[in-house]
């Protein structure tokens, strides 16, 4: 009996502990979505021979190829430079420097560069890295081939080094093989010469072996390959039989490369087309980068002019400025990879439009990255330095790397790099916009492409209101505290929901409306928040005080926008499944987003307050997914996103990794899907992707990274954005140098919207948490500027609220000129002494209106 | 009871550490982690003890191991008392009037220790140059002991990034 009692709790035990095994493995298995469906699936178009095309002009040099309304396109079949000219002015645009070979300036290498279309970055199977441009690897050996496409033409290059070498000296005869294909076909003296470099192999019984010493012996390599190709006829086919019978594959030893590019032509614009999976590369080797296009209508020293670069807002490189003892500017679109450990903070402002561009007095062209961009980093170069000609143009880090210390612990630094797995296949499409007139302007191009995105209904237009006032509002902030001495995290609840609506009590006594409130933990733990598949409130308030704090600020046209990072969570998260979850780096630790030190830009390691995981993007879907559903009963109708505006992380797991350009593609997806069951998605800092889905943009970029090749910032990103979505600046009180009248300038010349990060409790409670660097942030203290600054910006931006801008331009280095869609004009003079411009005094430190009255 | 006046003394410490006026203490509250503190105190009373007993049981000592522990633990009892109170008091001192907390601390610390050595004293039953001797001898003795472990953890340390770094090589290799 007892034995039977035994029996049967056992087996239920198993039971439960089965089913208990199944649950949790569904539950693992359920956490991600199949990424197949978000990966750039590569488009390439069919070729047929090359052809060439009847023009209605044609380009000295050239084979023509393509037409279009406004220009036409050639090639050159010895140089494979192609060529597109305005059939009205005739300006043409070269995609290499037609005189780059007399360049006295330029090395023969760079003469190379110059000449070439695009560079490779080869990883061998020592992990060396090898640059291959395709000028010396291709063209200078007559390595490629020319196919017709519809509106334009693809150029098959094999990129390598196809010489003969001592892999092409058979490594395994057959005695008799050796004698019927060489030796019979040499004279005495030599066939005994090649005889004497064959053995008895050791390792196939009936065949000859290469001796091992040939291969360091390079006159007797040359040697013998004259012979036995040049004199006895042996060919390339004869190899391959012989590694065939010996029972190795190809050993022909030369790396090389099989890669097509498409050149385009398409109204106005000129396309350049790369499929990543249509590169085969031969040989034990990968791609790691390439750089497309780099000398793309570089100009020259004779030239006048700027190189648009996207830095933040936006900012103008001059050409030939003579800062040669700069580094080169280079910035990676979308900011750097958070699965890529960086040990230093990166630019404050990254780029977050893959766009760039070079004008000149003649001409100019803006290009725009619009597939692969999430791999590129966009370069700038100015004359002086290697050769004639400044040049700004975007490469592709298709596998990032990492150095991995290897150290044994005895002192001895060994690092090694690594690079990750996963492969890109899709298209690498760059495409410029043609500008063929005198005197484009940076507004030119930025209006431009602001056609573009309009047209491929990105942007869509606003309707004139007051401007909004942007708050950030910190509730509950994580806080180490300690009872008797005994450490634990705690909670500093820095505002609750009653403190905002006193807030609100004093905007409404002074009749501001319109106030976009970005509400910072408020659930699951405080700012930086624990897992969003469920919610738990903090303690900052009820549901329903949320939601009556969101019909009070509805009613006046505002709204209540609680803050939710979908790309990171808590380090303190509890069950947490690393192994599925977690994005990891190359190296394969888990990814971790760690508090930079203000002081040293380096990362903190003392504490753990902060820290944050990177989540893997094949999670995110689903999280979104049940977050959204308990969101539904909140009622609000309105969301802030906090990171994927302006962070883009990929994983590099060595199986389940999901590349950048992928993320990229969830994140949209996630960002459509949140869009169309939430009526106010405000995002932050607003990479182009996450555009179409933002009703309020905050964090822009004013200004650029202040890279030292930089002369001056322009607002590229304002110039496009105005009149379609509303923007706010990033916090004004937390600037180093907080001035009220350079920020109120600021803000009206690039038309921003003013924000301000409050809390109701004094900022010195946040001493000592990961949240420090938000150091005055009391509520009281800025209450009087807030009001002041909010009142004379509205009065001038809220009439322009719906105007797109049409011109920016620097009428001198600190008085700036702002003209409207509706012929408004805006002087701003950031100088201290007054000034003149268009017959109208602008006094100093101060901003004039004029144009309409 | 040693258990009792070992808490006592430990609590009696953190509290010093905690709430004693800022005249008196130079230590950041918010970094404080009373645990990795009742670890450290522990330790240093286990060490005591262990070097004291092994050297006492080479000269003839009769004491046993409670016993040391138990001497030692009762001459804490100075400590406990005055600690706490003067902790309180510091709050609402001048600074002129330091000197007068610090004269406390010292009196308490001395009495301490020479209940200490009284207790080894009896303890073992030694004249009272031997017991000297002997406490001289504990100190070398406890020196030793910690040699060994920190040789130890930084033996294990070398073999521990040795057989990480063998780990990250087949990681990465494969």
């Amino acid at each position: 009996m007892l034995k039977k009692k035994k029996n049967i709790i056992l087996i239920v035990a198993i039971a439960i502990i089965l089913t208990t095994t199944l649950v949790l493995v569904s539950y693992i298995l359920n956490m991600t979505v199949d990424i197949e469906q978000y990966k750039n699936k590569s488009q390439s178009v069919e070729a047929t021979p090359f052809l060439e095309v009847p023009t209605s002009a044609s380009i000295e040099g050239m084979k023509m190829v393509a037409e279009s309304d406004a220009c036409v396109m050639g090639i050159n079949p010895k140089t494979s430079v192609v060529a597109i000219m305005d059939k009205n002015s005739k300006k043409i645009f070269y995609t290499n420097p037609p005189e780059c070979n007399k360049d006295e300036a330029a090395s023969l290498a760079v003469k190379e560069l110059l000449a070439s279309q695009f560079t490779l970055s080869i990883i061998n199977d020592k992990n060396q890295t090898t640059k291959m441009n395709n000028y010396k690897y291709s063209i200078e050996n007559e390595q490629f081939e020319l196919q017709s496409i519809e509106n334009g033409v693809r150029v098959k290059y094999i990129v390598g080094d196809l010489s003969k070498n001592v892999n092409s000296i058979p490594l395994y005869i057959t005695p008799d093989r050796l004698e019927e294909k060489i030796l019979s076909e040499l004279s005495e003296k030599d066939a005994k010469a090649v005889r004497r470099k064959y053995i008895e192999s050791d390792v196939k019984e009936g065949f000859l072996e290469r001796m091992q010493s040939l291969s360091q012996n390079k006159i007797q390599i040359k040697k013998t390959l004259e012979l036995i190709y040049d004199v006895a006829g042996y060919t390339e086919e004869d190899l391959n039989e012989d590694n065939a019978l010996a029972g190795i594959g190809e050993t022909s030893g030369n790396t090389y490369v099989e890669i097509y590019v498409d050149y385009i032509l398409k109204n106005d614009e000129f396309i350049v087309d790369i499929p990543m999976d249509k590169i085969v590369i031969n040989g034990d080797a990968e791609l790691v980068g390439i750089e497309v296009l780099p000398y793309f209508d570089a100009a020259g020293l004779e030239d006048e002019g700027y190189m648009v670069v996207p830095s933040g807002s936006g900012a103008l490189i001059n050409l030939n400025n003579g800062k040669t003892y700069e580094s080169d500017y280079a910035q990676a679109v979308y900011g750097c990879d958070l699965a890529v450990k960086q040990k230093k903070k990166e630019d404050s402002e990254i780029v977050s439009l893959p766009v760039y561009g070079i004008k000149t007095q003649k001409k100019a062209h803006l290009a725009y990255i619009t597939s692969g961009e999430a791999f590129a980093t966009v370069n700038a170069k100015v004359s002086g330095k290697t050769s004639s000609y400044n040049n700004v143009y975007s490469s592709f880090e298709l596998k990032s790397s990492e150095e991995i210390n290897m150290s044994t612990g005895d002192g001895e630094e060994v690092y090694m790099e690594m690079f990750e797995e996963g492969t890109y296949a899709g298209n690498i499409t760059i495409n410029y916009i043609l500008l063929p007139k005198d005197d484009v302007s940076y507004s030119d191009m930025a209006k431009s492409y602001r056609e573009k995105l309009f047209c491929d209904g990105v942007l869509s237009p606003l309707e004139q209101s007051d401007i909004p006032l942007y708050l950030k509002v910190l509730g509950s902030v994580e806080k180490k505290k300690h009872i008797m001495g005994i450490p634990y995290s705690g909670n500093v609840i820095m505002t609750d929901i009653d403190d905002i609506n006193g807030m609100l009590n004093i905007f409404d006594s002074q009749n501001i409306n319109n106030i976009h409130i970005k509400l910072d933990g408020w659930f699951n733990g405080g700012v930086n928040h624990e897992s969003i598949k469920s919610i738990s409130l903090e303690n900052i308030g009820s549901k329903g005080d949320l939601k009556t704090l969101q019909s009070r600020l509805q009613e006046t046209g505002g709204g209540i926008y609680p803050n939710v990072n979908i790309g990171t969570v808590s380090y303190e998260t509890p069950l947490f499944i690393e192994f599925v979850e977690a994005s990891r780096n190359i190296r394969g630790r888990v990814a971790l987003i760690t508090p930079y030190n203000r002081a040293t830009e380096l990362s903190e390691f003392k504490t753990r307050d902060g820290y944050k995981y990177v989540l893997n993007p094949a999670t995110i879907p689903k999280n979104i997914e049940s977050f959204l559903k308990k969101y539904d009963k909140y009622d609000i109708n309105s969301l802030s996103i906090g990171d994927v505006g302006s962070l883009l992380a990929s994983n590099k797991d060595k199986k389940d990794f999901v590349l950048r350009e992928t993320s990229k593609n969830i994140t949209a997806e996630i960002l459509s899907n949140i869009s169309s069951q939430i009526d106010n998605v405000m995002i932050e800092t607003g990479n182009i992707y996450a555009l179409p889905y933002a009703d309020h943009i905050v964090n822009i970029p004013i200004g650029s990274n202040k890279n030292h090749l930089i002369d001056k910032d322009i607002p590229f990103y304002q110039i496009v954005a105005h009149g379609y979505v509303n923007y706010g600046s990033s916090p004004l009180n937390l600037y180093d140098a907080y001035n009220y009248e350079q920020m109120l300038l600021n803000l009206i010349e690039y038309g921003a919207s003013p924000l301000f990060t409050v809390t109701s409790l004094p900022t010195s409670n946040l001493k000592n948490t990961a949240y420090q660097d938000n150091y005055s942030t009391e509520f009281d203290i800025w209450c009087d500027d807030i009001i002041s600054m909010y009142n004379e910006v509205n009065s001038v931006l809220s009439y322009l609220s719906a105007e797109t801008i049409e011109e920016h331009e620097y009428l001198d280095n600190d008085l700036v000129k702002v003209t409207y869609s509706n012929s408004q004009v805006i002087y701003i003079n950031y100088s201290d002494k007054n000034k003149r411009a268009d017959g109208l005094t602008i006094p100093a430190k101060d901003y004039l209106l004029g144009g309409i009255e | 009871m040693i258990y009792v006046n070992l808490f006592l003394l430990f609590f009696s410490l953190s509290f010093q550490k905690q709430y004693s006026g800022f005249l008196v203490s130079e230590i950041d509250k918010s970094k404080i982690n009373t645990f990795v503190d009742l670890c450290g105190m522990v330790f240093i009373f286990l060490v005591w003890c262990v070097a004291n007993w092994s050297i006492t049981t080479l000269m003839n000592g009769e004491g046993k191991f409670v016993e040391i522990a138990m001497a030692t633990a009762y001459s804490f009892t100075p400590l406990i008392l005055t600690i706490i109170p003067f902790s309180i008091i510091s709050n609402f001192m001048v600074k002129e009037e330091v000197a007068l907390y610090y004269l406390a601390i010292s009196i308490a610390t001395a009495w301490f220790l020479l209940l200490a050595f009284m207790g080894i004293y009896t303890v073992h039953a030694y004249t009272v140059g031997k017991a000297a001797k002997t406490v001289l001898l504990t100190i070398v003795a406890a020196a030793i002991i910690l040699f060994i472990m920190v040789m130890f953890l930084s033996l294990f340390q070398q073999m521990f990034v040795f057989l990480r770094s063998i780990y990250i090589e087949i990681i990465f290799r494969f």
